[in-house]
C-alpha cells in the first residue's frame, strides 16, 4: 500500500484524491462514487454542444468546473463527507509489443547492405501488388537489368538521393580538397539533387514527373515510365506502399484518455518548465481542482513520455575531450538530472501507469532502435509495477487501440534532408511509405539488422505519434482500405509547456497547456485548459 | 687496343645451363679473338633448345594422367559457393550461410532444401558454415 503524498498542511487534508495504487495489488476496494457530491454538483448534461447532442469527448468537457464548485473548493472539509472520496482510475487492457525493437545479442561485424536487402525483399511484393492495383493488372514489372528502351513498364526499388551538400567523410579527409569540416546546416538539400533508383543488381537515374525534394534516401517505391535514349528513366507516375492493413478497434463504452508528453528537458539550465511539470503531475494524480476535475483526471488511463527526458545541456561533450585527471572528480550532468526524473516519476507512477521512452539526449544507446533506459537509474520509481521502460520506437495496444511512435529523431532527420518542414506532414509521409525511418541507416544511426527490417510497418496503428516537435499538431487521416489513423506531433514540453490528451474512444486529440507566470507578476500561476 | 668484354653470368637453373653460360662467356671471348660470331650463336641456340626440351620433358606425364575427380566434399563446397553468389538471396558477407538461408526462407524466396541439409550435417566445419568471403575483413 502506498501512502498518497501529502501536499497540504495536515489540518487541511485534501479529502479528494485519486489513488490507483490501491487498485494495484492492494485489498480490493469497492467502487466509491461519492453519493453526496453527485447530488450537489449537477453534472453538465451530456452536452448540447454546437454540433447537437454529443457525448463528452473532450477532456475539458469531462472535467469542466461544475456549478457551485467554487464554494465546494474553498469550503471546510470533513463535515459533509465523512470519508474521503477516491476515484478509481480506469484500467485499460495494456499489452506492449516490446520484442520487435529489443536487441538481443549485438554484433556490429556486419555491413549495412543487409538492411537494404531485407527492406527490398519485404517491400517489393507489396509494391508490385500496389502497382498492379494502380496501373492495371497487366502492367509489366521489370527488373532494371531487363529494361528495354522505350518500353512502358514499372520498376520497383530503393531510392537514393544524391545530394551535393550531404556531409561526406571522404571529402573531409581527402587531402587534395583541403576542406575544413562543413558546419552543420538545417537543410542539406539543393537544386542539383538527383534521384536514383536501385534494385538488387543495378541503379538508374530518375527524371521527369517526380518531386526530388520531397523524397529521401531509403524509401522503397514503384515507378511507372520508360527508359529513354540517354540511359535515364523518365517517370510518369509513382506509387508508395501506402497504409498497411489495420485491425478494427473495439468500441469503448466510456471516455479513456492517454496523456502524451515529450521533451521534458530536465537538468537544463533553464528551469522555466519545472513549475508547469509539477502542475501536470498534480493534475494527473488528481491533486488539483475540484471533484469534477479530479474525476476527469481519473479518466487518464496512461501517461506516455516520448523522449528527451533530459536536456541537451546534460550531454557534456567537454568531459570526453578533457584529460582524465581533470574530470575525475566532476560528476556527469546526467546524474542529477536522472535523480530529478526519478523523483518526478515516482509521483506519477504511484497513481498512473507510465511508459518511458528514451530520446536523443537520454542515457541509452545512440542508434535506433534505442533500448529502454535501465531500471537501475530509477531506484525510487522502479519498485512500482506501473513504470514501464520502453524502447524508442514504441508500440503498444491499449484496449484494442494500437499506439506506435518515436521520440522524433526519424522525423527530424527527414526534415534535414528534404524540403518538408512540418513534422505532421513528415509523419504522414512515413506512414504512406510504410516505413518508420527510411533514412536509417544512411543518415540516421541504426543497428545493422540482417534478418528483418523492424521499421517496416506491418500493421497500421490507430495512433501514430512522434515526439519533440516544435509545436502541437494533430490530424486524422483515412486510408484507402478504410484505415483510420490519428497522427500526433507531440510538442516539446520544455519550450511549449503543452501536452496532448488522446481520447481512445473517439480518436481525438487535444492539447493541454500549463502556463505559469514569472515571479515578477502578482498573479498566481494558474492552469488553463485551452484547445 | 682496349677491348670491352660483356660477360653475362646467369643464375644457373641446372648444371647444364651453368655449363652453357660459362661456355657463352668463354666463346664470346674466343669469338672476339677468332672473329666468328656464329660460335656464340650456336651455343645460345643449343641452350635454348635444351631448355625447351627440359621443360617439355616433364609435361607428357601430366597430359597422360586424368584430372583428379572432385570429391563429394568438393562438390558440396562448390554448391555452397554458388548459393553464396546467388543474387536473389541478398548479400552473403558477415552472416553465416545458415542465417542467410533462414532469411531467404523467411521472405518466401524458396531456397533449395539441400543446402540447408548440407549445412546442418556439417555445422562444425567452418568451410561449410562461413561464407566465401569470411577470411576477408569487414
Amino acid at each position: 500500500m502506498v501512502p498518497p503524498p501529502q501536499r497540504f498542511p495536515p489540518e487541511l487534508k485534501s479529502p479528494l484524491q485519486i489513488s490507483a495504487a490501491q487498485s494495484y495489488g492492494g485489498p480490493a476496494r469497492p467502487q466509491e462514487s461519492p453519493p453526496r457530491v453527485q447530488e450537489k454538483a449537477r453534472r453538465p448534461s451530456p452536452g448540447h454542444g454546437p454540433r447537437g447532442p454529443i457525448k463528452a469527448a473532450m477532456f475539458s468537457e469531462v472535467s469542466a468546473p461544475r456549478e457551485g464548485s467554487s464554494s465546494l473548493l474553498l469550503c471546510r472539509p470533513g463535515s459533509e463527507d465523512p470519508e474521503p472520496s477516491v476515484f478509481d482510475r480506469v484500467q485499460p487492457a495494456y499489452s506492449p509489443c516490446a520484442e520487435r525493437f529489443k536487441l538481443g545479442e549485438r554484433s556490429f561485424n556486419r555491413q549495412y547492405a543487409h538492411i537494404y536487402a531485407t527492406r527490398l525483399m519485404q517491400m517489393s511484393p507489396l509494391l508490385t501488388e500496389r502497382a498492379q492495383q494502380k496501373w492495371g493488372a497487366d502492367v509489366r514489372v521489370r527488373k532494371l537489368c531487363d529494361l528495354q528502351m522505350g518500353e512502358q513498364c514499372c520498376i520497383v526499388g530503393t531510392l537514393f538521393k544524391h545530394m551535393e551538400l550531404q556531409p561526406s567523410i571522404l571529402k573531409e579527409i581527402s587531402e587534395e580538397h583541403n576542406l575544413l569540416p562543413q558546419p552543420p546546416r538545417t537543410k542539406y538539400i539543393s537544386e542539383s539533387d538527383e534521384l536514383i533508383l536501385e534494385d538488387e543488381l543495378q541503379r538508374i537515374k530518375l527524371e521527369g514527373n517526380i518531386d526530388v525534394e520531397k523524397f529521401v534516401t531509403g524509401s522503397v517505391i514503384a515507378i511507372y515510365g520508360a527508359e529513354k535514349n540517354d540511359g535515364k528513366f523518365t517517370v510518369e507516375d509513382f506509387c508508395t506502399a501506402d497504409l498497411p492493413p489495420q485491425t478494427p478497434r473495439t468500441t469503448l463504452s466510456s471516455d479513456r484518455f492517454v496523456l502524451l508528453l515529450s521533451g521534458l528537458g530536465l537538468g537544463g539550465s533553464h528551469a522555466d518548465s519545472m513549475l508547469a511539470l509539477q502542475l501536470l503531475v498534480d493534475m494527473v494524480t488528481g491533486q488539483l481542482g475540484d471533484q469534477g476535475e479530479q474525476s476527469g483526471a481519473a479518466t487518464i488511463s496512461r501517461v506516455l513520455l516520448a523522449g528527451n527526458l533530459l536536456s541537451q545541456s546534460t550531454q557534456d561533450k567537454d568531459a570526453s575531450t578533457k584529460a582524465k585527471y581533470l574530470t575525475k572528480k566532476t560528476q556527469a550532468g546526467t546524474v542529477d538530472a536522472m535523480r530529478l526524473l526519478d523523483e518526478m516519476l515516482m509521483q506519477l507512477v504511484a497513481s498512473v501507469p507510465v511508459d518511458v521512452m528514451p530520446g536523443q539526449y537520454d542515457p541509452t544507446n545512440y542508434t535506433l532502435p534505442q533500448q529502454p533506459l535501465h531500471h537501475c537509474m530509477f531506484p525510487l520509481s522502479s519498485t512500482y509495477p506501473t513504470l514501464q521502460l520502453a524502447s524508442n520506437p514504441h508500440q503498444a495496444t491499449l484496449d484494442g487501440v494500437r499506439i506506435l511512435g518515436t521520440s522524433g529523431q526519424n522525423v527530424k532527420d527527414i526534415q534535414k534532408y528534404s524540403s518538408m518542414d512540418s513534422h505532421l506532414e513528415i509523419l504522414e509521409n512515413t506512414l504512406r511509405l510504410r516505413h518508420l525511418a527510411p533514412t536509417a541507416p544512411d543518415t540516421l544511426g541504426c543497428y545493422p539488422f540482417y534478418l528483418k527490417d523492424p521499421f517496416i510497418l506491418e500493421e497500421c496503428p490507430h495512433v501514430y505519434f512522434s515526439g519533440n516537435a516544435p509545436s502541437y499538431q494533430a490530424k486524422r487521416i483515412t486510408g484507402a482500405d478504410g484505415q483510420e489513423v490519428l497522427l500526433v506531433a507531440i510538442p516539446e514540453f520544455s519550450s511549449t509547456q503543452t501536452a496532448c490528451l488522446v481520447n481512445l474512444r473517439t480518436l481525438e486529440c487535444e492539447p493541454i497547456r500549463f502556463s505559469s507566470f514569472s515571479a515578477g507578476d502578482d498573479e498566481e500561476s494558474e492552469m488553463n485548459i485551452s484547445h | 687496343m682496349i677491348t670491352y668484354k660483356l660477360i653475362i653470368r646467369q643464375k644457373p637453373k641446372c648444371k647444364d645451363i651453368e655449363h652453357n653460360c660459362d661456355q657463352v662467356s668463354r666463346s664470346a671471348m674466343t669469338a672476339k679473338r677468332a672473329g666468328l660470331i656464329t660460335d656464340s650463336y650456336k651455343v645460345v641456340k643449343r641452350s635454348r633448345r635444351e631448355e625447351k626440351r627440359e621443360k617439355r620433358a616433364p609435361s607428357p606425364p601430366q597430359k597422360d594422367a586424368e584430372p583428379r575427380p572432385l570429391t563429394a566434399r568438393d562438390k558440396e563446397l562448390q554448391e555452397l559457393r554458388q548459393f553464396d553468389l546467388d543474387w536473389r538471396y541478398g548479400p552473403c558477407t558477415g552472416i553465416s550461410r545458415l542465417q542467410r538461408w533462414e532469411r531467404a526462407a523467411l521472405h518466401g524466396l524458396n531456397p533449395p532444401q539441400e543446402i540447408r541439409d548440407m549445412l546442418l550435417s556439417a555445422d562444425t566445419d567452418p568451410d561449410y558454415t562461413h561464407c566465401l568471403w569470411s577470411d576477408y575483413p569487414l
